[in-house]
């Protein structure tokens, strides 16, 4: 990305903040458990719920997609290292139906 | 001098100039006007009129495209693997 990261990060950690007297391990203990670990639950339950089986886009050809012009070095030289048969097609299309 | 040169020729039309496309690289121009094309010729004969407007972007893409891209985007349009949104 084009955007400068690291005035980013600052930027929100410093409105994450919110203006408080000192830099003690108590406040990041009270950020921790009041911000950031409602947060992981919030972003966990919003994964759960948009889970589960879902139709897998129908398998076009497309020439620039699922390009082997050298195999790979692992198994069959055809598949990616995380492959996943149920939603990752083969440059010839899906291999489970 | 003239009666040793050639007749004059009839002038070759070229595409006129593009604002969007100002620079030396006219590749998305190329790219722009086949889409261009493909998209009118569809949505002229889905309304079932003539596509003979369309023929601007025709000779535009013609002259700009090499025509190794031209043959192989229509193969893919044919087979159905065209990845420009027509």
């Amino acid at each position: 990305m084009a955007l400068p990261l690291r005035p980013l990060s600052r930027g929100l950690a410093s409105a994450a903040k919110e203006g408080h007297g000192g830099t003690g391990a108590r406040t990041w203990r009270l950020l921790t458990f009041v911000l950031a670990l409602p947060s992981v639950a919030l972003c966990t339950l919003n994964a759960y719920l948009h889970s589960g089986n879902r139709p897998r886009p129908e398998f076009i050809a497309y020439p620039h997609l699922r390009i082997r012009t050298k195999r790979f070095p692992w198994g069959d030289g055809n598949h990616t290292l995380f492959h996943n048969s149920h939603v990752n097609p083969l440059p010839t299309g899906y291999e489970s139906p | 001098m003239l009666d040793t040169q050639k007749p004059p020729r009839k002038k070759r039309w070229t595409p006129p100039f593009d604002p969007r496309f100002p620079n030396q690289n006219q590749t998305r121009n190329c790219y722009q006007n086949f889409l261009e094309y493909q998209r009118c010729v569809k949505t002229m004969s889905r309304r079932g009129k003539n596509s003979e407007p369309c023929e601007y972007y025709f000779r535009v893409y013609n002259s700009l495209c090499p025509t190794s891209w031209v043959q192989h985007w229509n193969e893919q349009i044919k087979d159905g693997t065209f990845a420009g949104k027509i």
